[in-house]
């Protein structure tokens, strides 16, 4: 008659057992303990080399004076996660694991036509299946377009289904200028990254 | 005596090995014990960093117009398993990291035109001996004030080397002034989120 415990689910011969009980009472209770550092190698490992990806570009693509479609990006800097097929979609990073995850960018356009006087908006989104596409996060940073326009920003989002989630990037400013410069300028540097911050 | 086939926990082999139990028993409980401690190490340093996170405990103050002036901060306020980092960021191992600066501005004096403000953070070192000091990479972050206190913020994932240095830098155009960074809201901070893959 063997016991099991209660959190780790692991088996033992108690004192009652015959002696002829407990070889296969120690072989199950290797097996099980075998399983379970299994698991704890498995996370362990996924924590030191959590699920990364990191992309960027450096060539212009238009900053509009509305709301843009997210940004393309032409270089993998690092990508533990297999998360960025850039061939197939230059413009997302799958999140390919579910659990919370720390999205964000940084962008760049190093000269606007005209003054801009309103705030440059950098944009983190995820999709989420449950929700629709969602607006994680906005940085703003209110500038000279002269002098250039820059931003950065991090959000943690949730990750439920690892199937059907991504994040992309996107920014705009809200169009009024001092000369009626109604028009686009580019972005230059941006970078997108995304990592595994833990389970659910 | 068998051992499982991933970690090599041992076990009796047959019913017929059953006298082998107590031995059987007193190497898992060994296997066990080793396995543990390793997992418990190896969670002790990844639960405790590595992390560090600069404060600044005085303002620094007149900092003239045009002159990109470096932020170095005087306080570590935490530091785990990171041994680099006095003023500035610095990586003590290779790898990816995730930086965040703030610094809260204010004018000294009376500005009575808009002008600049600027924060930008310059990752230095190359691999080439006659340009040592190389400028990698630049994060900037600028803002448009008048005469006010205001906040400015740059963040990046990049990886660092043991061999860069990482510094951050104000600059405005407030001519015939100066600007303080005030110790509220200013703030230096990095953690790796993995080495080298």
């Amino acid at each position: 008659m063997t016991f099991t415990t209660t959190t780790q689910n692991l088996v033992g011969p108690t004192g009652a057992d015959l002696i002829q009980a407990a070889g296969d009472a120690v072989k199950d209770l290797a097996f099980r303990t075998d399983a379970r550092l299994d698991v704890h190698d498995v996370t362990l490992a996924v924590s030191q080399v959590p699920p990364l990806t990191v992309v960027e570009s450096l060539q212009a693509e238009s900053l509009f004076s509305g709301f843009t479609p997210p940004w393309a990006f032409d270089t993998v800097l690092v990508d533990t996660q297999n998360g960025a097929d850039l061939s197939a979609d230059p413009r997302r990073i799958a999140l390919t694991r579910t659990g919370y995850w720390m999205l964000g960018g940084y962008a760049e356009a190093s000269t606007i036509a005209g003054s801009v006087t309103t705030a440059f908006k950098l944009f983190v989104n995820i999709n989420n299946p449950s929700s629709g596409l969602q607006f994680e996060n906005v940085s703003t940073s209110q500038v000279d377009g002269g002098h250039g326009l820059s931003g950065s920003c991090s959000c943690i989002a949730r990750v439920d289904n690892a199937a059907q989630a991504w994040s992309t990037m996107t920014g705009f400013w809200t169009g009024v200028t001092n000369s009626n410069y109604t028009g686009y300028g580019p972005v230059t540097k941006r970078r997108m990254w995304a990592y595994w911050l833990g389970d659910l | 005596m068998r051992y499982t086939p991933s970690q090599q926990v041992p076990y009796p082999a047959t019913r017929r090995e059953a006298a082998n139990a107590p031995l059987a028993s007193e190497l898992l409980a060994r296997k066990v014990d080793t396995k543990l401690t390793d997992l418990n190490t190896a969670w002790t340093a990844e639960v405790n960093g590595p992390t560090t996170i600069l404060n600044l405990a005085s303002n620094i103050t007149g900092i003239p117009q045009n002159s990109d002036w470096p932020i170095f901060m005087d306080t570590i306020l935490k530091t785990v398993n990171q041994t680099g980092g006095g003023q500035t960021i610095a990586a003590n191992s290779d790898g990816w990291y995730h930086c965040f600066v703030t610094v809260s501005l204010s004018c000294e004096g009376t500005i009575t035109a808009s002008t600049k403000r600027e924060l930008h953070v310059d990752i230095q070192g190359s691999d080439d001996p006659f340009n040592p000091n190389l400028v990698t990479e630049r994060y900037t972050c600028r803002d448009y004030e008048r005469n006010g206190t205001s906040n400015l913020h740059v963040e990046f994932v990049t990886r660092l080397l043991t061999t860069t240095s990482v510094t951050a830098y104000v600059n405005h155009l407030n001519a015939g002034s100066s600007v303080r960074v005030d110790t509220a809201n200013t703030r230096i901070s990095w953690t790796k989120i993995c080495g080298d893959v």
